[in-house]
């Protein structure tokens, strides 16, 4: 890939960069007395186009969401590789398959559960969904919802619908980033499947799953082998965390089965693995060629909206400060 | 006390004699009932009581690792991951008679019991595992939570039983059987003042004859 291609975008995804919110923003927001407190703060920043006059905090998913959408029309504006953005946006679009066909499979209306956010439009995936064989689709997107449906038909298990969309956009996440053919990008999705298999692997074994049932939910499109991941299921979370010893994903592990054994929850798994992207990502600040700078860009903006949406639901319910600040993701800026 | 209209005659005063054995009987009948009621009530209340702190306890848990997971993931993700429940619980409610009471027994069926399915709908790519902690603590409170309605609906019946027993022994207790009693006194008046009148003009007739 010719990455000369994105310095233009480069110069420009550095001044929104300076946009973002800084730490001394989520400190006062942290400190703000309720939930409307923190609205208020937030219409002062970059926010503010997208929050109405007397917004209700209540309403703090259509503001998030509003924002995000705006990101990601920037970002395929901005990106002379659509494909790039796709690596984000392709979660949207396999999230409104998946409410597609629920809403095909329990007759219920679940439109409000559709999001602005998406890389094909709503009524083509509509239409392949109400097609149960994913007409007016492409490849792998298509051959998703042919296999929900059959295996659906045969077997009705509703977990199903999910696991298969699961399995699929991991598998087109990587074809996505294979035709990019660039090492950044292919990295960035690697460690994407594998801290994701790595979460599935620990949250089943927690779930006494059987092998079958690994192997039906576990990808084979990221670093890890799956066969060596189902193998590590039948050892001690001590054991895994050992195995990983000598990997990238060391702290990850360690710290999650750390917790596991204290509390029997593996919260921090969660928070670990998104700082851990983070810090992979931040690299990518003084890039001038390349897309990685655009990644670490909308991941920056993910995780900013992960951080409000933490503040806010943590002011809704009067959760304390401490337990607020513990949870927050590691910033961008 | 208001005594009742009637005709102060014997065969009248034998009739509200056998109503007042009658309604004696009924009172006690109805103060022992009463009685029995109130200690089962108490038991049960005491059993609510406990399983209601129980239920409250389990369901906080519930609902707090559900919203630290909304705190996490938005909540179009959320909603799609559940919308569509895998766990399908059939209940049949029987009926139990507790001294004339009918009260229900409820008996769950999980269908996910039988097939050792998993009771989570969603995958694990866009959710975290405090919703499964969540969905897990919910799911486990649900035959407590079932208890806990048999119980609190048996408590209501039995509460309302007891109310209708209790106004039945007052009226008993108050109205009727003081009632009859002084009818059956008032009667037996009038009939010895009848008696004692007939003597005197008896006697009357006794001096005009001689």
């Amino acid at each position: 890939m010719d990455q000369l291609q994105f310095n233009q975008m480069n110069a420009r995804l550095s001044v929104y960069e300076t946009k973002l919110l800084q730490g001394a923003k989520f400190e006062q927001m942290l400190s703000a007395t309720d939930a409307a407190a923190v609205i208020r703060l937030l219409a002062e920043t970059e926010y503010g186009d997208v929050i109405e006059v007397g917004a209700s905090p209540y309403e703090y998913e259509r503001i998030l969401e509003k924002e995000l959408s705006r990101v990601y029309k920037m970002a395929y504006d901005l990106s002379p590789v659509k494909g790039m953005v796709d690596i984000f946006a392709l979660n949207y679009d396999y999230h409104h398959l998946k409410v597609l066909t629920k809403e095909k499979l329990s007759g219920k209306d679940l439109n409000h559960l559709l999001l602005p956010i998406t890389r094909t439009p709503i009524e083509q995936l509509r239409q392949a969904v109400f097609s149960m064989e994913g007409t007016g689709l492409d490849g792998t997107m298509a051959e998703s919802v042919a296999a929900v449906f059959s295996y659906f038909e045969e077997y009705e298990d509703v977990q199903s619908i999910d696991v298969i969309y699961d399995r699929y956009y991991l598998r087109e996440l990587r074809e996505l980033a294979d035709t990019m053919n660039d090492a950044g990008a292919s990295h960035i999705v690697e460690t994407m499947i594998d801290t994701i298999n790595l979460s599935t692997l620990l949250r089943c074994m927690a779930q006494k799953k059987s092998i079958g049932f690994l192997n039906a939910v576990l990808s084979s499109y990221g670093g890890i082998e799956k066969q060596e991941l189902i193998r590590l299921s039948a050892l001690s979370y001590e054991d895994i965390a050992r195995h990983f010893e000598a990997s990238d994903y060391a702290e990850l592990i360690s710290e999650a089965v750390k917790e596991i054994g204290e509390t029997g929850k593996m919260t921090h798994y969660d928070l670990l693995k998104d700082n851990f992207f983070m810090s992979y990502l931040k690299k990518a600040k003084f890039d001038v060629f390349g897309p990685r700078t655009l990644l670490a860009y909308l991941y920056a903006k993910e995780t900013e909206i992960k951080n409000i949406r933490m503040i806010l639901v943590g002011k809704i319910n009067h959760l304390p400060e401490p337990f607020i600040r513990e949870r927050m993701r590691e910033s961008y800026v | 006390m208001v005594r009742l209209n009637v005709n102060p005659t014997r065969m009248e005063m034998t009739r509200l004699k056998k109503r007042l054995t009658t309604a004696t009987r009924g009172h006690k009948l109805l103060k022992d009932k009463q009685d029995e009621l109130m200690r089962r009530f108490i038991l049960l209340i005491r059993q609510n009581d406990a399983l209601r702190d129980e239920v409250e306890k389990e369901l906080h848990a519930g609902m707090s690792d559900f919203m630290m997971a909304s705190a996490i993931v938005s909540q179009e993700f959320i909603e799609e991951a559940i919308v569509f429940p895998k766990e399908e619980i059939e209940v049949s409610v029987a009926e139990k008679n507790i001294m004339s009471v009918n009260v229900p027994i409820m008996n769950m069926r999980r269908k996910s019991e039988q097939a050792e399915e998993s009771i989570f709908p969603y995958g694990f790519v866009t959710t975290t595992s405090e919703m499964d902690s969540s969905i897990q603590k919910i799911s486990d409170s649900m035959p407590n939570l079932l208890k806990l309605a048999e119980i609190e609906k048996t408590c209501q019946l039995m509460a309302d039983e007891i109310e209708k027993t209790r106004r039945r022994v007052n009226a008993l207790e108050y109205m009727t059987i003081p009632q009859l009693q002084e009818t059956i006194k008032f009667i037996a008046m009038k009939l010895e003042e009848n008696e004692r009148s007939t003597i005197t003009r008896m006697m009357k007739v006794k001096d005009i004859v001689k």
